[in-house]
């Protein structure tokens, strides 16, 4: 196997350590230096680094990210759990239509979802609250989106899918005899979940509370918009703060993305010490099965009705408030008909966003399935590897995902600029850094499928005289279909949605929808970001629906 | 023979060298576009317009006014036919990044660059990352709204007291035309200001409350318990959802952008009004270094400073050049007279300071 694998495996440690490092050691660099690079006068300092360890200035900050991720991950991934547990195993109605709409929340970008909940859940003017309070008669508000709570919310309505897709993935790979055995011994439903069910997912479980907490600690536009007003800062708010409105505190930015860095880089270590335990829980045999149905009598409707309810809250009111606001000449609650307007459509009738929707299919389409072939390549060669280069390539791989967004950004921009790269100013330097960041992702999905799959499967055929690249072929990839899916419809849209990166690279020729959403924001306010985020919700939903119905995965997918 | 043909050679390089001169002097369409602008944009000469027409292209780095910058492209291709004007937006911070970063490592990508940030300007400028070029309209602009020659204002940004007009009658409105009113106590718990992180607008105000204003109001505003926001348009979006009554002090930009569309805000500037000029220079490598001076020419005159206030909704920078925006017919709208002076230099020095004060009063 090493000497089969080993030109591949130097490959892509080669590729993915110029992918990764360069940018990461810009913003090390960085963070010990007074100025960009390049700058005339800068040099060698501590003070970076003092400010963001040593002054006390940014542990307020990092309690709140913490707090915050936290909570975000210990509320979204039962629920996402359960709500794979509901889809995946019982006979709750309507099944495979609720199971194509639940991922429809990460499709809305948390920025949106913010500015969404910010019309409906501010205390004076929300719609929700006006309705309460106004036409139910109520005299306190029914919420407050500016608090704790309200970011809390608004971040688990947007994960709760992420720990979904994790967790499904590994229930309908997961072997139903083992649950059978279980109750014909007398385990009732919750003893089977708690004693068989959950050993057996708990690989993907972990990768989903590790993503969850690692994106809930990274994001800034929910903290930032809705933490601000009442003077809750964390950690990526400061970077914003640092690049957006400093320009020249990117140096502190960059000290402060290493100190997300040692808290994520914790929880991966963390992570994998528990991936090593769960590895004996291999699922996929060479046996043949077909996931068993719970019925769950009258409860089935209960358990519909909990979907429903966190429908109505993550998708039904936020896009009817987007919508909402993108005919209304500005956000009010006080509708009148001549509030409303097409002119926030017609805004966007400008070539430039026609070319923004061209880049950002491009981008997301083509990006994520190379993207995809290297998270396989990637996760194989990091679990099947038995070697330093192996357990190297894993860790990078994890790397990009321990710095906040807008910091690695940073450090990419610097990278790029400086070295006599030709990509500079093309679209391809966007791909390249969307397959930087998200690589992680990718490949924690791959990784939790393929160690369900039992090694003896590929032993076998390699024992009849295949080589190790027709047994990965042959083999393992279509054992790796539904999460080949699931990873391709995850880094569409992240692609899609990336803004961080998009900003400092972009070009008049390789402007994306998030730019464009980002642009109209800065411009107008949320009415006019709210029209192109309903064209760019619309459209990915409309690609993501063909791209599965065409490829036949569709019914994988939904199965 | 020798002496014959260098004579020969001579004679060819004149006749070449003559003729190119002629040729450039006689191109029909410099002739007819120098004849049209030489008195609309003064600083344009014939030598300029032709470099600009070899160079054909124009790269403008500029803040978040897209409109407006597309109608002053559309304008300037009518006087100018002959350069295709590209451009990229973004806000303050990640346009200064990408603008010193690009010239930094030499890459000659941008010719224009615009900021709001004059600090980080004139140390660009210090940089050596900028081209020095006085524009012709060089007098029209007081000392404090430019850097002779580094950089001129497009446009300025105006601080004033906003309010809703449905929570604030017209009444109660007055006291805001004095800084003093926006410590009054009927607006706590009913008003929002920007962080002092947030960039220069943020800077600005709480340096003027600190040093001009005194410990008292500072105390007063510590009352007036104000929601904090991150940008001037989220927090000019909830002043018109009437999500609270004032903005105790707001970049003219958020509430304008409001008011254009309908919603009931309206705004005063109290004197000395705080006004931060916007910045436009150009890149020491611009690629197209002419066609940049020519536009660096024409948005400094008094008809391209009008244009541009009318699709911005700024006042123009430059003094005497006529407001035409439709909120200057309002009854209620007047522009400040008196301005407040102030150095950069004394604010940077004085920020780390006021940013521990603001975090212990309003965090």
């Amino acid at each position: 196997m090493g000497k089969w694998f080993g030109p591949l495996t130097a490959f892509i440690f080669l590729l993915i350590s110029t992918l990764i490092l360069l940018p990461l050691i810009f913003l090390v660099f960085g963070a010990f230096w007074s100025g960009g690079p390049g700058e005339k006068g800068a040099s060698f300092t501590w003070k970076n680094i003092h400010l963001v360890y040593l002054s006390g200035s940014y542990l307020s900050p990092l309690m709140n990210t913490l707090k915050i991720a936290f909570l975000t991950m210990v509320t979204a991934v039962p629920f996402g759990a359960l709500l794979a547990w509901i889809l995946a195993r019982t006979n709750v109605p309507c099944r495979k239509l609720l199971e194509l709409l639940i991922i429809i929340p990460i499709f809305i970008s948390p920025l949106i979802g913010a500015l969404s909940w910010i019309a409906l859940g501010a205390p004076r003017s929300g719609f929700v609250n006006v309705i309460w309070t106004r036409f139910l008669g109520q005299s306190q508000n029914l919420m407050n989106i500016f608090s704790l709570s309200g970011i809390v919310f608004v971040m688990f309505l947007y994960f709760v899918p992420y720990a979904y897709l994790f967790v499904v993935g590994a229930l309908k790979n997961m072997d139903p005899n083992i649950e059978d055995a279980s109750r014909m011994l007398g385990g009732g439903i919750l003893t089977t979940l708690r004693r068989v069910t959950f050993p057996l997912i708990k690989p993907a479980l972990y990768s989903s509370a590790l993503l969850i907490f690692v994106l809930s600690a990274e994001l800034f536009s929910v903290p930032t918009m809705l933490g601000t007003p009442i003077r809750i800062q964390t950690i990526p708010s400061n970077i914003y703060y640092a690049v957006d409105y400093g320009g020249g505190m990117a140096n502190e930015a960059a000290a402060a993305g290493t100190m997300l860095f040692w808290i994520t880089a914790g929880g991966i270590l963390i992570y994998y010490r528990m991936v090593r335990e769960s590895r004996r829980y291999v699922t996929i045999s060479g046996k043949g099965y077909q996931p068993r149905i719970i019925d769950l009598g009258k409860g089935k409707y209960i358990a519909l009705g909990v979907y429903l309810f966190y429908l109505l809250l993550s998708v039904v009111l936020p896009y009817l408030s987007l919508l909402l606001g993108s005919f209304m000449k500005y956000m009010t609650p006080d509708l009148s008909w001549q509030l409303f307007t097409l002119k926030n459509y017609r805004d966007l009738l400008l070539p430039e966003n026609f070319l923004a929707i061209k880049n950002t299919l491009f981008l997301a389409g083509v990006g994520a399935s190379i993207s995809v072939i290297l998270c396989i390549l990637v996760s194989f060669v990091a679990l099947r590897t038995k070697n330093w280069l192996g357990r190297a390539v894993d860790y990078l791989a994890m790397l990009p995902i321990s710095i906040p967004a807008i910091a690695l950004a940073v450090g990419m921009l610097w990278a790029y600029i400086t070295l006599p790269l030709y990509l500079y100013g093309t679209i391809w330097i966007l791909l390249v850094a969307y397959m930087t960041r998200f690589l992680g992702y990718g490949v924690r999905i791959f990784s939790s499928s393929l160690v369900q799959i039992d090694p003896e499967l590929e032993e076998a055929s390699r024992i009849s005289g295949a080589s190790p690249y027709r047994t990965m072929w042959r083999i393992t990839t279509p054992l790796l279909r539904p999460a080949m899916l699931s990873a391709w419809t995850m880094l569409f849209i992240f692609f899609t949605v990336e803004i961080s990166a998009s900003i400092l690279l972009y070009t008049s020729k390789s402007i994306t929808m998030s730019v464009a959403m980002w642009n109209f924001l800065a411009m107008g306010g949320s009415i006019n970001a709210f029209a192109i985020g309903i064209v760019q919700t619309t459209i990915v939903f409309i690609v993501l629906a063909i791209a599965h119905k065409i490829s036949g995965s569709y019914a994988v997918f939904v199965e | 023979m020798r002496k014959k043909v260098y004579s020969l050679l001579s004679m060819a390089f004149f006749l070449i060298l003559f003729s190119g001169a002629g040729w450039a002097a006689a191109d029909p369409e410099i002739e007819a576009v120098y004849k049209r602008v030489v008195k609309e944009i003064p600083g344009v000469s014939k030598e300029l317009l032709a470099g600009a027409k070899k160079e054909g292209k124009l790269m403008i780095y500029h803040l978040v006014w897209k409109e407006a910058i597309h109608e002053m492209i559309k304008e300037f291709k009518k006087k100018i036919p002959f350069i295709e004007v590209d451009t990229f937006m973004a806000s303050g911070g990640p346009m200064h990044l990408k603008f010193t970063s690009e010239v930094r490592s030499g890459r000659a990508v941008a010719d224009l660059w615009q900021h709001t940030a004059p600090n980080e300007t004139d140390k660009a400028a210090r940089e050596g990352l900028l081209l020095n070029y006085v524009v012709a309209s060089d007098g029209a602009f007081p000392a404090d709204m430019k850097n002779k020659g580094w950089w001129y204002p497009p446009a300025p940004h105006l601080i004033g007291v906003a309010w809703n007009t449905k929570l604030v009658s017209d009444k109660e409105a007055q006291i805001l035309k004095s800084w003093d009113g926006i410590v009054d106590p009927r607006w706590s718990g009913k008003c929002a200001m920007l962080d002092i992180i947030a960039g220069g607008t943020g800077h600005l105000p709480y340096y003027f409350f600190d040093k001009e204003k005194g410990a008292d109001f500072w105390k007063k505003l510590q009352t007036q318990k104000p929601l904090i926001f991150s940008g001037i348009m989220p927090e000019s979006e909830r002043l018109a959802a009437g999500e609270f009554s004032v903005i105790l002090h707001a970049l003219e930009l958020g509430p304008v952008t409001q008011w254009k569309k309908g919603a009931p805000v309206r705004w005063y500037f109290p004197e000395p009004a705080l006004n931060i000029p916007v910045t436009q220079a150009i890149s020491k490598i611009a690629p197209h270094p002419n066609a940049a001076k020519i536009w660096q020419e024409w948005t400094m005159t008094a008809e391209a400073q009008t244009l541009f206030s009318k699709h911005t909704g700024f006042a123009p920078a430059r003094p005497g050049a006529p407001d035409v925006r439709e909120v200057v017919k309002q009854a209620w709208y007047y522009s400040p007279k008196k301005f407040y002076q102030y150095k950069w230099e004394d604010i940077e020095r004085e920020l780390p300071r006021l940013k521990e004060k603001f975090k212990q009063s309003f965090r």
